[in-house]
């Protein structure tokens, strides 16, 4: 209970009640701490306005009046009595406060505000009102029980998983069931055998001793050794081949012992595992139960602006848009021949360019392949799954055979590498250029040291030699620079001498006292002649100075020239440079080899010292590096010599695209924590829902890709006798044993979320007009051209109609005793006849033709009937078959016969129309029909019947319906 | 047993273990559920892992062979530049990377991987840290421990043993960031190596504890008692003795009169007033003849008489304490007998925790003569036991 606030207004009155000071006084003796009258009085006012006031409202006993109890301060109780006039309270009591008050307080009561407490002495000088009324209604409201938390899981999501878990949990209980331990296939002797190996798991050959007692692909264990489980490979004469599911000691096999078939009962634990991920609410797709159950979807808006990598049309276009953006969930229906493998690979194009990883899942191993085969090869797909379950043509996507091609790739990729860093290794080329480098390098500073001390030699030499010649020099030179000197004072005094008399001659030319000038002009003429004589004698002298200098200099270059001594030390000083110089170059030439060898920027190389050693000191921490990297390298190439699981976390993890079947995504440890962007199932319409979620719980989104007007889900028929014997008023069980969550979920998804792709460009526009009139409301349009070249029909859809011929010749009938067809099938022999002449027709055509029928036993006799006319059974058994076989494929040619023709006009099997739908959209030039329109046009099964019908029309207007008589006689004349 | 039960046990070890200190008399004791702030936390944490080899080798391209570019990579390692540019955004994803495409480098995380061949990852942690309602600081480790209960909001709300106390603070909005700032942080439940830690949902909740009022001799005090390993709460018994709400009950009940809450209990129990005596100022006993003490099972008991396990041991009416007691010396010897008994018995005892155990009752129960390990064999055989098997310790 929350506590809440409860305004009172400007003021609440109190008055002391009559005994009220009395029982005070007992309860201070009794507890010491309660405050008097007047502290009482304080503690009210100091409530104020701004303080909440805790209270409760007490029930009255015994037929009293309720009344108010506040705490104050945190210290006592004070019960407060509403007066009759409704203008205040009397306080009647007061106690301390216990814990058990407190207790009361925090667990739930209301919270008072008033504008203040105040205590008057008499009831009439209360004025405001007591808000009790409001008290007691907030009390009244607030004492009522919080409402109940929103359930984390709603109920509908419970109760869908709950049917869903049962489900899985029958059939598990069947399939547990269904093994029977008694019927052990003893085997008495077990050998090693040669194998392909694709991995580290055990092939052994077990010589049976009934072998006509297990099947290949029977899932067997050794009797009394349940982990030594694995599947016979094959059967030759009477040796079984065991893969087991994992490496097994070989001692633990016993030499003779038996098997036990083990029921598969994985799948139904990773159902169970998936349902429990969502029920726990661990699937990372969180929108998926809503989707599934409630049929919500989150609005979106298609990725319209990303472009397929190939040519999509306009459904397909849109439905790659959708597939996209989708929050939640998208299905696209996609009809036969309108390219959903070709849509669904450019989704996953487009995923892989934003780095979004893929699932592609389906129920079958082949229905997964077909998908990823023809992936290209710029992407990283893995196909994760089961050892002989993945087809041939994606057994190099399997994550050991991914594994062991890295590995081989790294080694020959890594092969020039290990090469060039091997020249760093110890002895290596770059590393023995080094050594020569560095040798050569002290080489060469020994040189430079040996022609620093040569030229000191040959210096000290010349001192000596010319000492005499020097010291002249010397003093002539001073000599030379003394007379400069003197010289330089005499022009300096003949061109003051000059300047003077210019004066003094101009001074003597005046009248009156030019006469004196005239004799001081004179002496100064006297002067600057005998000046000008000196100066003359000076340059003389200079002169006989300058001629000896050089006599002297000459002298100094012969002595130079010619001493012995001197001549000697040049010489010696001029080998050694040369040494230098060769060294120099010597260590140039092997830096620019070692330069070559090295990884990285090294500097510009000189023959010289210093650049040199630069070279060297940055070749040397190259050389470092590359030794760490050849380590390294070594030790990566040691790592994957070998088989290594190390890498297979890695792929998955790097891998773009990732498939495996429906129950594979589960089964694989490999695949536990990968994160999944979109889940994308390819023939989700024969997928049931429990299957489903086992790869859609591991993406956060998932597109649905299939079409349920297809072939369904193969049900477990002990299953759906057990939900009609124990729920026979749940029809939404039955439904999602039947149905496949594709076909469940359509109808109500909304336009949005689904897309219908909607051009075929496989079948004849003839056929395809019926096929989509048929089972696509009209809604399939042919994007193909086929022109009609045959010269037995005159129409892509052809029916023979076998009931002109007597009722015993074209009755269906089970197989005899001594037939070694399945007891409980049928077939039918005029029908078996005309097929065998028609696909032997269009064999020696070289057409690429199929025949398919409904049933084992006419499968077997067409079967056998044509490998008379052709040859090679193996051949033929690969085009007759059932329709299941043809799922996804497509022939040039496609017979079907129809098997059945009977007065009770039972079709069986045929009642399932959307067999008939795949059996006939597979014929990419014709389809031609064999049976007996008296039996199908009046079949008992409405579904049928009107499907009949609508193929006898479109036969009339549009085909050519033929007697059986005129083809098997056309057949005849003209084989 | 139902969660009452359990509770009034505690309370009993509690009281037993507040009697036996050191000249402590218990007087009163009180169930409470002390107010708590649940912070619900996220913290971001490294964890380790092997390492896969591509991750591996391409770190140590990066580490050892000083490759700084995506394509000298893959060339080095002969791997595609598909696959390397994969690997470097999953080690940028984990925070071993760092630079651009051309000038790769790692990180000290991803270098400390690479050094010791281990995938060093973080990882987002929740938990939830207890911070106490009165001054919002954190609780200790030693309240994380299985025998501490404690109660979220409606499980507090819904039991009645203990009473509620009111909180007197928020939760203070910095208190975590202070607390991981404390270099004593594992004190508090808070190992250094979570990290970013973020407050995400605040919740009340409750720490069931047991005040004790008790004399030590000079003065009156209170010990608490929460269940953390040592039985006492320190760290409680510190804050709620500076808690004036807290203070305030337990003072004012000081002052009450122990015989108006043991009243209607005793005329339950058909047991006269007079039978209550008091030890000293402050406590009482409850003297019964030894007619009252019974050996039988409380199923078969009449009222107003106790099991002899019961004589010397503590009960607390209405929250006031008093010792169950009986002056005849041969009934408290009896009575240290069947308790040492059924100490001995109830799993291998050995001789130390024996004399250890005889020691402390007895100097509860003062029986005429100390009761020795001889003593309790005979006790043993005559109750037909056999001879103890007491281990040497």
């Amino acid at each position: 209970m929350e506590r809440r606030v409860v305004d009172l207004g400007a003021e609440v009155g109190l008055i002391w009640s009559k005994n009220f000071p009395g029982k005070l006084i007992g309860q201070r003796e009794r507890h010491p701490l309660l405050p008097g009258l007047e502290g009482i009085c304080h503690d009210l006012w100091a409530a104020g306005p701004r303080n909440l006031v805790p209270a409760r409202l007490e029930r009255g006993r015994e037929g009293r009046d309720d009344f108010l109890k506040i705490y104050v301060d945190g210290r006592y109780a004070l019960m407060l009595f509403p007066t009759q006039d409704m203008r205040g309270y009397r306080v009647g009591w007061i106690h301390p406060m216990h814990f058990s008050d407190h207790d009361q307080i925090v667990r739930g009561g209301l919270l008072l505000r008033a504008g203040q407490w105040r205590v008057y002495d008499h009831l009439y000088q209360l004025h405001h009102s007591s808000g009790w009324p409001a008290i007691q209604t907030a009390w009244a409201t607030g004492i009522t029980a919080p409402p109940d938390q929103e359930p984390s899981v709603r109920a509908s999501h419970i109760a869908y998983l709950d049917r869903l878990a049962t489900l899985v949990n029958q059939g598990r209980r069947i399939e547990a069931s269904a093994g029977d331990a008694s019927r052990l296939v003893p085997y008495h002797r077990v050998t090693p055998v040669a194998v392909t190996r694709r991995s580290a798991r055990s092939v052994h050959a077990f010589q049976l001793i009934d072998a006509n007692r297990l099947t290949e692909g029977t899932r067997v264990h050794i009797d009394g050794e349940p982990d030594l489980r694995g599947r016979i490979e094959r059967i030759n004469e009477g040796v079984a081949t065991v893969r087991f599911e994992r490496p097994v000691d070989f001692g633990r096999i016993p030499e003779s012992g038996a098997f036990a078939e083990s029921p598969n009962l994985i799948a139904y634990d990773k159902k169970r595992a998936a349902i429990e991920i969502l029920r726990e609410g661990r699937a990372r797709n969180p929108l998926l139960l809503t989707a599934l159950v409630d049929h919500g979807f989150q609005s979106f808006a298609p990725a319209l602006g990303r472009r397929p990598r190939e040519r999509l049309d306009d459904s397909q276009l849109s439905a790659f848009h959708k597939a996209l953006a989708v929050p939640d969930l998208a299905l696209i229906q996609g009809p036969p021949g309108t390219g959903k493998t070709h849509t669904i690979r450019q989704v996953v194009l487009a995923c892989a360019e934003e780095e979004r990883k893929v699932l592609i899942s389906s129920y079958t191993n082949r229905a997964v392949d077909n998908v990823l085969q023809d992936l290209p090869e710029d992407l990283l797909v893995l196909r994760v799954g089961r050892e002989g379950g993945v087809t041939p043509g994606c057994e190099h996507l399997m994550l050991d055979a991914r594994a062991a091609e890295l590995q081989r790739r790294i080694a020959e990729r890594t092969e020039p590498v290990l090469a060039r860093y091997g020249a760093a290794a110890p002895d290596g080329p770059a590393d023995a250029l080094f050594r020569q480098l560095t040798e050569d390098l002290r080489r060469l500073t020994d040189a430079g040291t040996q022609v620093q001390r040569s030229a000191a030699a040959l210096a000290e030499c010349d001192d000596f030699v010319t000492a005499d010649l020097r010291r002249r020099t010397t003093a002539l030179d001073e000599e030379g620079r003394r007379h400069e000197e003197l010289l330089a004072a005499h022009v300096h005094a003949f061109q003051r001498l000059d300047r003077a008399l210019g004066k003094t001659q101009r001074a003597a030319e005046l009248p009156l006292i030019g006469r004196f000038f005239r004799r001081r002009l004179t002496r100064l003429q006297e002067e600057q002649h005998a000046t000008d004589a000196a100066s003359e004698g000076i340059r003389r002298t200079l002169g006989a100075i300058a001629s000896d200098r050089a006599q002297l200099a000459a002298e100094l270059d012969q002595v130079r020239a010619t001493h012995p001594d001197l001549v000697s030390a040049r010489q010696a000083h001029e080998r050694d440079l040369a040494v230098q110089r060769s060294s120099a170059e010597r260590a140039a030439r092997v830096a620019t080899s070692l330069r070559e060898l090295l990884d990285g920027d090294t500097p510009e190389i000189s023959p010289d010292t210093a650049s040199l050693a630069a070279f060297l000191s940055t070749a040397g921490s190259a050389l470092e590096l590359m030794r760490r990297r050849l380590a390294l390298l070594t030790s990566w190439r040691g790592r994957l010599e070998r088989r290594t699981e190390q890498l297979y976390d890695e792929l998955v993890r790097y891998a773009d695209v990732i498939g495996a079947t429906c129950i594979g995504t589960a089964t694989s440890e490999h695949l536990n924590d990968v994160d999944f962007d979109v889940a994308i199932v390819d023939e989700a319409g024969q997928i049931s829902t429990a299957d489903l979620l086992v790869p859609l719980v591991r993406a956060r989104r998932a597109v649905l890709v299939g079409d349920h007007v297809q072939l369904p889900p193969l049900p477990d028929q002990r299953l759906i006798a057990w939900a009609a014997a124990e729920h026979p008023g749940d029809p939404e069980l039955a439904r999602l044993i039947t149905d496949s969550a594709f076909e469940l979920l359509f109808p109500s998804t909304p336009q949005e979320n689904k897309e219908l792709l909607r051009f075929q460009r496989r079948m004849p526009e003839s056929l395809s007009h019926f096929i989509s009139r048929h089972f696509y409301g009209g809604l399939l349009q042919t994007d193909v051209k086929r022109v009609h070249h045959d010269n037995l029909f005159a129409a892509p859809v052809a029916f023979v109609d076998t009931a002109e011929l007597p009722e015993r010749e074209r009755r269906d009938r089970k197989p005899r005793a001594n037939e070694p067809w399945p007891k409980d099938s049928r077939l039918n022999e005029c029908e078996a006849r005309l097929l065998t002449l028609l696909a032997t027709h269009y064999h020696a055509k070289s057409d690429d033709w199929a025949v398919i029928l409904p049933y084992a036993a006419q499968i077997g006799l067409v079967t056998s009937l044509l490998a008379q006319h052709i040859g090679d059974e193996n051949a033929v058994a690969r085009r007759v078959a059932t329709v299941d076989s043809f799922q996804g494929g497509q022939h040039d040619t496609i017979l079907f016969g129809f098997t059945l023709s009977n007065p009770y006009r039972n079709v069986g099997f045929l009642r399932e129309v959307r067999r008939s739908n795949v059996a006939f959209s597979r014929a990419k030039q014709r389809l031609i029909l064999l049976g007996d329109l008296t039996t199908l046009l009046n079949a008992t099964d409405p579904g049928f019947r009107d499907l009949a019908q609508a193929l006898h029309d479109h036969v009339r207007t549009a085909g050519d319906l033929r007697g059986y008589r005129e083809v098997m006689r056309r057949l005849r004349e003209n084989p | 047993m139902s969660s009452t039960s359990t509770d009034t046990i505690l309370q009993t070890r509690a009281l037993e273990h507040a009697a036996d200190l050191p000249g402590i008399r218990p007087l009163r004791i009180h169930a409470l559920a002390f107010p708590l702030h649940a912070a619900e936390l996220s913290a971001t944490i490294e964890e380790r892992g092997p390492f896969n080899l591509l991750d591996r080798y391409i770190g140590l391209a990066i580490a050892e062979g000083g490759f700084t570019r995506l394509q000298d990579i893959a060339t080095f390692l002969g791997v595609s530049e598909h696959m390397v540019d994969r690997v470097l955004r999953f080690l940028g994803g984990i925070g071993h990377l760092q630079g651009s495409a051309d000038a790769l480098s790692l990180t000290e995380r991803g270098l400390r991987s690479v050094r010791d061949d281990r995938r060093y990852t973080e990882k987002q942690e929740r938990l939830r840290l207890y911070f106490d309602g009165v001054r919002c600081g954190a609780l200790r480790t030693a309240h994380y421990a299985h025998s501490v209960r404690i109660l979220d909001r409606d499980a507090g709300y819904a039991q009645r043993f203990y009473r509620l106390l009111p909180e007197v603070c928020g939760f203070r909005p910095g208190a975590v960031a202070e607390l991981g700032r404390c270099p004593d942080r594992s004190e508090y439940d808070l190992p250094d190596e979570l990290l970013n830690l973020e407050v995400l949902e605040v919740g009340r909740a409750f720490l069931p504890c047991f005040a004790i009022r008790a004399h030590d001799g000079g003065r009156l005090i209170t010990l608490v008692y929460s269940g953390v390993s040592e039985l006492r709460d320190h760290h409680l018994e510190e804050i709620f003795n500076s808690w004036p709400t807290a203070t305030h009950v337990m003072e004012s009940t000081d002052s009450e009169e122990p015989r108006d809450h043991f009243a209607e209990w005793m005329r339950e129990r058909k047991i006269a007033l007079q039978a209550l005596t008091w030890v000293d100022h402050y406590s009482f006993r409850l003297i019964l003849p030894p007619s009252r003490y019974l050996g039988r099972t409380a199923e078969t008991r009449e009222k107003g008489t106790f099991s002899l396990m019961m004589l010397g041991s503590y009960v607390a009416p209405r929250s006031h304490v008093l010792q169950l007691w009986c002056d005849d010396a041969p009934t408290r010897t009896k009575a240290v007998l069947n308790r040492a008994l059924a100490y001995a018995t109830a799993t291998r005892r050995t001789v130390p925790d024996m004399t250890a155990f005889l020691e402390r009752v007895c100097r509860q129960l003062e029986p005429d003569a100390h009761v020795t390990i001889d003593d309790l064999q005979r006790h043993a055989r005559e109750a037909a036991y056999g001879t103890l098997d007491l281990g040497e310790g």
